[in-house]
């Protein structure tokens, strides 16, 4: 199966059924069948593939968010691989950094859902201008309005009320952000959040919104270093010690681009009129 | 804010950093930090060459913006002793 998301292609095989299911079903509309080249791809299968501790280094440990609630991994990066091994025992490794494949023989569901994510993200973390954010968007006019925050701040209330509207929503949990022709581009993709709305499309970005739930709408804009220090809460898979440099560059390029704003809501539609 | 206006700094040339617009950012390594300087914190940065004593800095600074001298000195003491304690910047230089 070959995908295309965030204007990245790669692939995704499987020898397992029920991987196959669920990755046909999540990822049916960012099927492609153009030539663009695959920037990695995963394998999915039942052999296990024992860990080389030896060559394991670096050692950072992420929270991610499953449909569990909240879920623990540990990266571990060596010279020329990468290996992924999940609290409860279940691993996976990747190898080949230029041309990944992984073999993963975890058993619960949520590391099956998080599997091409966490891969897209660390396979192209030092290779393109790719974030990911913590963050809904939706598109009014043809300009992506993206809100930023941690989980239970509102996102998906946003999208789900934005729907309501007749408004798309390109996802309620998880944004793509890349830069294209000096101007950023919110992508589609299907991770999405308890809303589970999202499209395969991509819209240049109107503006940050840090969101918090209050009982009025009010948005006021947020100086450069706040509005950094408020955007490094909510990008995904923030990089190892030492490595980082890039990636702050990256931040901080969109932050100085675009405009950002701490923006309190209330549970209506009415927090359009005030962007 | 005072300081000895005859020392010398130097910036750790090692540290990535970049400017955007009328900000920048520094990446300190260990621990991994970032500092984000408006446009005259990081002209400061830039003239901590391990060469001028801040007395110059200080007066290179009043060229270029408009400001009072006193005022300038104060506010390049204050951002001085801000990298110092953050370890991006160390006493003493090449001159």
């Amino acid at each position: 199966m070959k995908l295309e998301i965030g204007d990245i292609a790669f692939e995704l095989n499987t020898d397992l059924p029920f991987v196959q299911k669920q990755w046909c079903d999540l990822y049916a509309d960012f099927v492609t069948e153009r030539n663009t080249p695959s920037q990695f791809s995963l394998s999915a299968s039942s052999d296990e593939i024992p860990l080389e501790q030896s060559v394991l280094q670096n050692d950072r440990e992420y929270i991610q968010y499953s449909d569990d609630g909240v879920f623990i991994w540990r990266l571990k990066q060596g010279e020329g691989f990468q290996c992924f091994e999940f609290i409860d025992g279940n691993v996976m490794q990747i190898t080949n950094a230029g041309n990944v494949r992984a073999f993963c023989v975890e058993k619960s569901e949520s590391a099956k859902y998080l599997m091409p994510e966490i891969l897209y993200l660390n396979a192209l973390m030092d290779t393109a201008d790719v974030l990911l954010l913590h963050a809904s968007a939706v598109v009014r006019g043809d300009k992506a309005y993206v809100f930023l925050g941690r989980s239970g701040a509102g996102k998906s209330t946003i999208a789900q009320i934005s729907h309501d509207q007749g408004l798309h929503v390109l996802n309620d949990d998880r944004v793509i952000v890349r830069k294209k022709h000096g101007r950023f581009y919110a992508f589609g993709n299907p991770w999405h959040g308890t809303f589970g709305k999202f499209e395969n499309r991509s819209y240049e970005i109107a503006g940050l919104y840090f969101i918090h739930k209050k009982s009025d709408h009010k948005a006021r804009p947020l100086s450069f270093d706040k509005a950094f220090s408020a955007f490094a809460k909510n990008v995904f898979l923030w990089p190892p010690e030492g490595q980082g440099s890039s990636w702050h560059f990256k931040a901080a390029d969109l932050i100085s681009q675009v405009s950002s704003f701490r923006m309190d809501f209330a549970r209506n539609a009415d927090f359009w009129e005030i962007l | 804010m005072s300081c000895d206006l005859s020392q010398i700094y130097k910036k750790d040339d090692s540290l990535p950093w970049r400017r955007f617009g009328e900000q920048a950012v520094i990446v300190n390594k260990n621990p991994e930090v970032v500092h984000v300087a408006n446009d005259a914190g990081i002209r400061v940065w830039e003239l901590l060459d391990g060469k001028s004593t801040l007395e110059a800095i200080v007066c290179q600074m009043a060229r270029e913006y408009e400001a009072s001298s006193e005022q300038i000195a104060s506010d390049v003491c204050e951002l001085i002793s801000e990298l110092e304690n953050q370890r991006l910047i160390s006493p003493g230089g090449e001159a």
